[in-house]
């Protein structure tokens, strides 16, 4: 299928151990993953660097 | 205390856009013998000939969205990647695109100009133009350049394989240098990304890069490499660009055809990654997040 480039896209890895690996990470699914796991110190700065129309 | 290095203000007569569009069209007449990247295959892509990327003289893209997932200080980051590649590793995480210039939609730069400073009204820090390898679509990249804000940062997301010509043209254009140091021997190079030369192509790029931007390097943790790849590199890093920032990142997967070796079939282990940090702690490099 045909990638549209004006959707937004991530992807994400999920391991057995419950470490998630990202790739393309968008602000509204640093967000998603935030609120996942609030302590986690590689995503929470991510999540807070908001674009205005996504705050 | 951590002192901020002052950042680097690169020097021009021309503003950038000006000099983006002349340098564009340089670029484009030089596809007539392609030598943009080390590889120097003096193709004429113009005339639909192909080298080892097999790009023609149209630029794709497959990706064009703010991104949040590079280093801390360049983020929100628009990000526009372009497709196809000069070199071929097997555990690319974007293969599909990287290793086929044909992947995606034709690359109009005013179009995805409009974009880019459509985020960067909406808060995106800079402008990052990646692949595939930017460095092979030259023409177009200074083209895009060339619509954007003369104070807009740009970042050049590269794999640090180009030419000494395309050095040349992209001098005075970029504000970072975001650099990529994959492999810290000729070997590993060629068997996981078929790239002859590599590492004295690498160190070419990054010493100049120093000298002209703002240059952060960037390296992949690839499994069962901590020794043969990141030890060397962090070493040399630490003798040669002292100063400059490293991001060591741990996040491989085994992507694409990376199954083909059978060190890169599973991630980076915990305690991998601690070795690794170890060895920058050795080095003393000044790692960013
Ligand atoms: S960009 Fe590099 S690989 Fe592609 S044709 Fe030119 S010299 Fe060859």
């Amino acid at each position: 299928m045909k990638k549209r480039t004006d959707e937004l896209n991530t992807e994400l890895l999920i391991l057995p151990d419950g470490r998630i690996l990202v790739q393309n990470l968008t602000q509204p699914m640093a967000e998603v993953l935030r609120q996942l796991n609030p302590r986690d110190q590689v995503i929470a700065p991510r999540a807070a660097k908001n674009t205005k129309r996504s705050s | 205390m951590i002192c901020n290095a002052p950042e680097k203000k690169i020097a021009r007569t021309q503003s950038r856009p000006a000099l983006a569009r002349e340098r564009a069209r340089i670029a484009r007449e030089l596809l007539a013998d392609c030598r943009l990247c080390a590889h120097d295959c003096g193709v004429n892509r113009l005339a639909g000939e192909t080298g080892l990327c097999h790009a023609t003289a149209e630029a794709r893209f497959f990706l064009a969205q703010t991104e949040v997932s590079d280093e801390l200080e360049l983020i929100p980051t628009f990000a526009v990647a372009l497709s196809g590649c000069d070199m071929r590793c097997d555990f690319c995480i974007t293969g599909k695109e990287s290793w086929n210039p044909r992947a995606g939609l034709g690359f109009s730069a005013a179009e995805i100009a409009e974009r880019a400073k459509a985020a960067l009204a909406d808060g995106a820090k800079t402008i990052m133009l990646l692949g595939g390898e930017p460095t092979i679509h030259l023409p177009a990249a200074l083209e895009f350049v060339s619509h954007l804000p003369a104070d807009a940062k740009l970042v050049w997301k590269t794999n640090a394989h180009g030419s000494a010509q395309a050095r040349e043209l992209l001098d005075g254009i970029f504000d970072v240098w975001l650099a990529d140091f994959k492999f810290g021997n000729n070997a590993c190079a060629q068997r996981l990304a078929k790239t002859p030369d590599y590492v004295r192509v690498v160190r070419d790029n990054l010493l100049w890069a120093n000298g002209h931007s703002e240059l952060i390097v960037r390296h992949l943790l690839l499994p069962g490499h901590v020794e043969c790849c990141w030890r060397p590199v962090a070493a040399w890093l630490a003798e040669n660009l002292p100063d400059v920032k490293v991001n060591l990142r741990s996040g491989f997967w085994p992507a694409w055809q990376a199954s083909r070796h059978a060190e890169l079939r599973h991630t980076v282990s915990v305690l991998e990654t601690q070795r690794a940090g170890d060895i920058a702690d050795e080095f003393g490099l000044p790692l960013i997040p």
